[in-house]
């Protein structure tokens, strides 16, 4: 059945090549049919596939000279992640580029970075996963520069040095997991069956430097900066992108390295801390933007802050809450910055002051954005609580009431959240938008906002198969 | 795993599909009338479920690591009188939303959050576990807020909108924590297995508490209540007075076995007291005609927890049914005399109210059982209550507060009557059927609901224990009317000054917390300066860089005599490192 | 037998027809003849390789040696074609190329010291001409000229010291094993800072940037591309055939060169302004990279070397490909490259990848090229070596990104057309960087085997210390 993984990667690259060729309309019309059959595939799989650990594995000789084979899994936890960049993916493209010259490159780097993701969470070889890793940040780096503004210079090349930093600890990791690994090779398997012993310099330095590496892509405080002026400078398709899976990079890696390397329980304190800080940290930095792009990058930073704290409690419950927390996030973050980019559209300017009266002039935005507030803050029925109340439980249980403390991060992105909702409020009757909303921005919403309370109610779908 | 549809959330679905048809058809004015119609087939449902057998029921919904989240639903006692409670108030809240709701654009919104707030508020009472009960909690609060924001136009209406998601909001947070606990303690969330399970919870049961004080507008997070009158009559009559605010209340009333083994009764009796003291002072001399009946929910709220505080279940139990009967009709009529009085909403302001009888005979009879004035409204749960209170300081306390209540309730009366024959010419905008039919028909069924209980009491435990509370309290509830006579009725209504401090706690609580905000403010600013150094740091970082710019002068010359002296000296220091044996 | 002759006509045939060009000075016929013998050379090389073919007379010809035949034959015929492009002196130009070429042949081929010093006379010599006929100005070609004599004297001097214990000069001398004496190590490392100065190492190299600045690209292209890359072979001759027994005492100069080399290159082109001179210190960061096989001293070391040596000879050439085509209209500055994307996207886009290859992101050529390098030093025991390395790819994803940035910026610059031979060697450049970047095991596997007889034909089979 390779069948499954070979189209799931190959379908959105042959779309990205092929929205770069045609013309305009048909390339919006082929990367929509790509992104569209990649998500039939995907969550067919997840609703059919009866979820094993595995539903489909791909394995070929690829590099036998450096002992890299090709090994893809679909299943469990690779399932759940490629079924959020699926959906966030088909949002993205759907909600396309409003510049018209840029339609094509824009339809080429959304497919592309779909693809380096699907890739990157179906790899089950750390080389392959670092190679699609750094396609993805490639992608993000052009989505950023080419199809961005404002600053967008400084964003893209502050983003680029920042990820190659990471790239660069992730490939030192990787060598020296390859030189003592014994078998030589980077198989997870591998990696997790030699965790145990590896020298301790070793597992040390490996662990350290895996530890940056992700934290900087997720980001995490204070690896950080690049984070808010990417967000805020992308297009919309780009923050996206880049905040819903691109983020997540980071996140999936630091999730599979706990996984495999089973670090000591002292280093998962550190991270406990370190996430805890995170979260308040960037709720306290969010609740000063004005700039509401910014302030939803530092929620973002506060989630995946949240996500870490569930990744570091090394207990079952906290691993499905922060891959159930990356799934919530994926779409919550996506679907906040679609109407953001929906209100900047239709209105030209949405400086924190000017959103007042959206919730009566733009009904179907003002609410989504009220809904995706919610979502982010993790209201039952909707994703984002089921990620919350595993994540917490597995904190607590591990780390005892200390792991409860980073709730008062949400807290605190609840106050702000709330008063920058509260601005699209009150009306003087005066604000009218110049352009409509399209059709694609509409489905889009629906398309999120489904798919977030598809997850929040039937959880089960997913986590009754996943063995963590 | 399918999810089969247990019979205690059936009122719901008529509900679900009336929002629905609401965000469909959102400017039609026909949405009304099918909710208010929808509201009935629940009715009728919740009432065949209130006299059907009591049922526990428990789904899995998903399980993982070895926990199953467990979705219980039960129909107790508690839960089918709330549950017939919501179902009863709705309709007449619906009928009144029809007159009161007129504006097209509005119309669809409105329904499809009242139904998704009804619904959740059936959810929540038929809730049989924590994970149940907090997906309706946290509903409760999202369509609160929303609720209580319905008024584009007025920018106060936001501001109280967002003050009150962001207390209820901590209790949302404050009752995750608390499942979070439960659950990893008890590894269930089924409340009676939780309850029959032996062990100490108080951590939870405390963050439960704050959770429910937070719901209840109890002290400290008391003063959003007041604010949420920004909100819509309906809306205030319906969730801010009779059903949503009672939600923590009720909770607190189930779990009451597990507050009196861990010995938090006086925790809760205290905070009740407190709060009540607070919000009737700040009744007594509050001008706007909602905020005194908002201080008076919070009064009433206060004396169901004291109730539960002492014990008395019973007691918190009828006040908890009578309460929204009388409390209810009191804000729709609120809304009313607003709309009669062209949204004048200072009762010093005001005339034009006995200019309808319907109207006034409502609130005459709902003001007589809010104060404790024999046999009417809520005389005998407070007799019960004070019967209950073994302490003198309580029994004081008590027969103060309700002192006060009668007091402030018949100067909410008086003032704008005495105020009506200097006002008389005021315009007077008249009032639909709608508007008044379920005003007075809730005030009617309150009565019988209070004569029943009375008799009912009587008739099973006879006047003994309640005689000499019975007396006071009426006797209370009279000088209460007697004072609000003299005061604001004979002579001239006395304006209290708003400076009032002592009285007038609103202020102060407004001030603390403006101050813990600012307080956050400030470590938001704080943070915000470091991230922002951080950003030039790496960017100064990213220059220093530039300082590399003056090597080119040492080493791009251009001058070969240059190179090739380096090229000697690379040779020679290679060979002096590396040849060592030489 | 064959074999050998064949090459050996092939090479006469080669000069031959080159220095008959001047005769009948027609370009068209001069670039044919300098294609097809060197494609027949190339092939044969292939054969010889693909063979396994070894012979060791008056030429050897190995696994090694051919391996490098075939890259020397394609690359320079990249080079032919490059300078056909804009020269109008292509006849005389081709005579000196072919005379290089023959020069290079000698070298990969050469048996002793006196053909090896004899072929890098053959290709300095034309080279200094070939700098002076392209460029104005004749002060680069001085430069070069001045500095290869030098080179070549310590490259004699070291010869000398040898001349007491070998006449002969044979190259597989050392394989007597000597012992190691004083007056053979300082012949070692004169003969080592002779080649350090065509490899351009540190600080052996401050003469590049000026001549590959003030040359013409497609001259450049052949110095960065094929001269530096010939060095290096005779490198390894020189090290680790000659003076194998002296790996010991030669490995930590390597590693001090490469320490040096990489940082020296790498920080210098960080300033740049001038896009050429930002390439030239590229490369020689890139042979900072280069020179850690060398350190490492194993056959894994040594193949990973050869492989970015094949790698970064087409990247190199690609790149200056496009340098050449846009400084013929006077664009030199990295400002001067702003908005190429918007006139000629093919162009910016390989430019692009050649960065990106350069920097080292998979899942292009040079990615694998660090890989190896980096793998092989942490397994000989160079963790820190492999550490420089990682930090100095970093480092170089600034000056890279700079230049992308300025080239998918917008504007709208004036642009003539791109002539065909320039398009030929930048699309076949590409095809060969993303080529090997995707399926790299052939390239691996050959720089391995190859590596395997520089170490197993002379010398008694080294023990491979990592996988493959």
């Amino acid at each position: 059945m390779t069948i499954l993984i070979s189209s799931l990667l190959i379908i959105p690259l042959a779309g990205a090549i092929l929205s770069y060729l045609l013309k305009e309309r048909l390339s919006q019309a082929v990367a929509l049919i790509a992104a569209v059959l990649v998500l039939a595939m995907v969550a067919g799989s997840a609703l059919f596939g009866g979820l094993p650990q595995q539903i489909d594995s791909a394995t070929a000789g690829y590099i036998p000279a450096i002992n890299v084979p090709i090994s893809f899994s679909l299943g469990g936890i690779s399932l759940v992640l490629s079924l959020m960049v699926s959906i966030v993916g088909f949002a993205a493209v759907l909600a396309g580029n409003h510049r018209r010259s840029q339609v094509r490159q824009a339809n080429f780097l959304a497919l592309m970075l779909e693809f380096s993701a699907l890739g990157l969470f179906m790899a089950v070889n750390l080389f392959i996963f670092f190679i699609f890793w750094d396609i993805g940040v490639a992608v993000s780096f052009f989505m950023i520069y080419a199809l961005g503004s404002g600053d967008n210079r400084r964003a893209a090349l502050k983003f680029l040095v920042y990820s190659i930093a990471a790239s660069s600890l992730l490939l030192a990791a990787m060598i020296a997991l390859y030189v003592y690994v014994p078998s030589h090779s980077l198989d997870y398997s591998s990696i997790s069956a030699a965790s145990g012993s590896l020298p301790h310099l070793i597992d040390i330095g490996v662990i350290a430097a895996l530890f940056v590496a992700f934290m900087i892509k997720m980001p995490v405080f204070p690896f950080h900066s690049w984070m808010a002026d990417a967000y805020s400078s992308a297009s919309t398709q780009g923050s996206m992108m880049i905040s819903g899976i691109l983020s997540k990079f980071g996140a999936y890696g630091m999730l599979t390295m706990f996984m495999l390397m089973a670090p000591s329980s002292t280093v998962a304190q550190y991270a406990l801390f370190i996430a805890g800080i995170s979260a308040f940290y960037a709720a306290f930095v969010g609740m000063r933007q004005l700039n509401v792009k910014r302030m939803a990058a530092y929620t973002s930073m506060a989630e995946l802050g949240i996500i870490l704290v569930g990744i570091s409690s090394m207990s079952s419950l906290g691993y499905a809450g922060a891959l159930y927390g990356m799934l919530a996030h994926g779409i919550s973050i996506s679907l906040l910055f679609l109407a953001l980019g929906a209100l900047e559209y239709m209105y030209g300017d949405i400086n924190a002051n000017m959103l007042k009266g959206i919730l009566r002039d733009a009904a179907a935005t003002g609410y989504t954005l009220v809904v995706s507030v919610f979502a982010t803050l993790g209201l039952p029925l909707t994703a984002g609580f089921i990620a919350d109340i595993l994540i917490f439980m597995g904190a607590t249980r591990t780390f005892g009431l200390a792991g409860l403390i980073p709730l008062g991060a949400l807290i605190l992105v609840g106050a702000y959240l709330f008063v920058f909702i509260n601005r699209i409020f009150p009306s003087d009757g005066r604000l009218r938008a110049s352009q409509h909303p399209s059709a694609a921005n509409l489905i889009g919403y629906g398309a999120l906002l489904f798919a977030t309370f598809a997850l929040g109610i039937l959880p089960f779908v997913l986590l009754n198969a996943i063995t963590l | 795993m399918s999810l089969p549809i247990p019979a205690a959330i059936l009122p719901i679905l008529p509900l679900l599909l009336a929002a629905a048809v609401a965000m469909l058809w959102r400017r039609s004015m026909k949405v009304g009338y099918f909710s208010f119609a929808m509201s009935l087939v629940s009715l009728a449902l919740a009432a065949a479920i209130f006299t059907g057998p009591a049922t526990q029921q428990s789904i899995g919904w998903f399980s993982i690591a070895g926990f199953t989240f467990q979705l219980g639903f039960y129909t107790l006692m508690l839960n089918k009188i709330l549950l017939l409670l919501v179902s009863v108030v709705m309709p007449f809240v619906m009928l009144y939303s029809t007159g009161f709701i007129r504006t097209p654009s509005d119309q669809g919104r409105y329904y499809a959050e009242m139904c998704v707030f009804a619904s959740s508020m059936m959810l929540f009472a038929v809730s049989g576990s924590f994970l149940t009960m907090f997906i309706a909690w946290e509903f409760l609060g999202l369509t609160s807020y929303l609720l209580i924001g319905f008024y584009t136009n007025k920018e106060a209406a936001a501001l109280a909108a967002r003050r009150s998601i962001t207390i209820i909001f901590l209790g949302d947070i404050a009752m995750l924590a608390a499942i979070v606990l439960l659950f990893l303690q008890y590894g269930t969330l089924d409340f009676n297995a939780i309850m029959q399970a032996p062990g100490n919870a108080a951590v939870p049961l405390l963050l439960i508490l704050f959770a429910a004080f937070t719901k209840s507008a109890q002290f400290p997070t008391n003063e959003w209540l007041p604010d949420a009158m920004e909100g819509p009559a309906p809306v205030s009559a319906f969730l801010h007075s009779s059903t949503m605010v009672k939600a923590g209340v009720f909770l607190v009333m189930v779990l009451m076995p597990m507050y009196v083994a861990a010995g938090l009764q006086n925790v809760i009796l205290w905070i009740g007291i407190v709060t009540a003291l607070l919000a009737v002072s700040n009744a007594l001399v509050e001008r706007h005609i909602k905020r005194i009946l908002a201080y008076s929910t919070i009064e009433d709220l206060s004396l169901m927890l004291i109730a539960v505080g002492l014990g008395n279940l019973y007691a918190a139990t009828l006040l908890f049914i009578v309460q929204a009967f009388y409390k209810a009709p009191l804000l729709l009529s609120s809304g009313s005399i607003m709309r009669m009085n062209d949204e004048q909403s200072d009762i010093f302001k005001i005339g034009n109210s006995p200019r309808n009888r319907t109207l006034f005979i409502a609130v005459l009879l709902a003001s007589l059982s809010l104060a404790s004035i024999f046999p009417f409204g809520s005389w005998i749960e407070k007799s019960l209550i004070s019967s209950s209170a073994t302490d003198a300081v309580v029994g004081s306390l008590l027969l103060l507060i309700s002192f006060a209540s009668s007091t402030y309730i018949f100067r909410w009366l008086f003032v704008p009557l005495s105020g009506s024959r200097k006002r008389a010419e005021q315009e007077y905008h008249a009032l639909r059927k709608s508007m008044l039919v379920p005003a007075i028909t809730m005030v009617l069924i309150s009565l019988a609901i209070s004569f029943y209980f009375i008799y009912n009491y009587l008739s099973t435990r006879g006047a003994g224990s309640i005689f000499y509370p019975g007396l006071e309290e009426g006797a209370v509830g009279l000088m209460g009317l007697a004072a609000a006579y003299l005061l604001f009725y004979r002579k001239h209504a006395v304006a209290v000054p708003s400076r009032a401090w002592l009285l007038y706690n609103r202020r102060a609580f407004d001030i603390s917390y403006y101050s813990i905000a600012r307080a956050f403010n400030v470590l938001a600013s704080a943070a915000d300066r470091f991230d922002y150094g951080l950003d030039r740091g790496i960017n100064a970082l990213g220059r220093a860089l530039i300082a590399f710019e003056r090597i080119p002068a040492l080493l791009e010359s251009g001058n070969p005599s240059v190179y090739m002296l380096l090229f000697a000296i690379g040779l020679a220091i290679l060979v002096l490192a590396f040849g060592g044996s030489l | 037998m064959i074999i050998e002759y064949t090459i050996g006509a092939l090479a006469v045939l080669l000069a031959a027809s080159g220095l008959s060009t001047l005769l009948h000075r027609n370009a068209r016929i001069a670039l044919a003849s300098n294609v097809v013998f060197l494609a027949l050379i190339g092939a044969t090389f292939a054969y010889a390789f693909a063979t396994g073919y070894y012979a060791s007379s008056a030429i050897q010809v190995s696994q090694f040696s051919s391996l490098f035949g075939v890259l020397f034959s394609i690359t320079l015929i990249f080079a032919s074609v490059l300078s056909y492009a804009y020269s109008n002196r292509f006849s005389a130009l081709s005579a000196l190329l072919s005379v290089v070429a023959v020069g290079v042949m000698i070298v990969d081929t050469s048996n002793s010291l006196i053909s090896l010093i004899l072929g890098m006379e053959a290709i300095a010599v034309p080279t200094v001409f070939l700098i002076a006929l392209e460029s104005g100005s004749a002060e680069p070609a001085v430069k070069f000229f001045v500095m290869s004599a030098m080179a070549v004297a310590a490259f004699a001097l070291g010869i000398a010291a040898l001349m007491a214990y070998d006449p002969g000069l044979s190259i597989a001398f050392s394989s007597i094993s000597a012992p190691v004496s004083g007056l053979m190590l300082l012949g070692a490392l004169l003969a080592v800072a002779a080649l350090s100065f065509e490899a351009s190492l540190f600080p052996f190299n401050l003469w590049i940037p000026d001549v590959y600045q003030g040359a013409k690209s497609n001259i450049t292209a052949l110095l960065a591309g094929i001269n530096k890359k010939v060095a290096f072979v005779a490198l390894a001759y020189v090290s680790f055939v000659l003076f194998a027994a002296y790996i010991p005492k030669l490995a930590p100069a390597f590693l001090a060169l490469s320490v040096l080399t990489m940082f020296f290159g790498n920080i210098m082109a960080l300033v740049q302004k001038n896009v050429k001179r930002m390439f030239a210190y590229s490369s020689i960061s890139q042979a900072g990279y280069i020179l850690i096989g060398f350190a490492t001293a194993t056959q894994y070391g040594i193949g990973a070397s050869i492989y970015q040596i094949i790698a970064h000879s087409f990247t190199i050439i690609g790149s200056f490909a496009i340098i050449l085509w846009l400084e013929q209209q006077g664009k030199q500055s990295v400002d001067d490259y702003s908005a190429l994307s918007k006139r000629a996207p093919l162009a910016a886009a390989t430019l692009t990848v050649f960065m990106l290859s350069l920097a080292g992101l998979p899942p292009l050529a040079g990615f694998y090229g660090k890989f190896l390098l980096f793998s092989g030093a942490v397994s000989g025991g160079l963790l820190s070596l492999a550490l420089v390395g990682i930090l100095n790819s970093f480092i170089s994803i600034y000056y890279y990104g700079r230049l992308m940035l300025s080239i998918y910026s917008n504007g709208r610059p004036k642009l003539i057309g791109m002539p065909t031979p320039i398009t030929f060697v930048m699309l076949a450049c590409l095809v060969v960087v993303v080529a090997i970047g995707l399926y790299p095991q052939p390239v691996i596997a050959a720089a391995n085997s190859a590596s395997s007889y520089l170490f197993g034909a002379f010398n008694t089979p080294a023990s491979s210390p990592a996988p493959g």
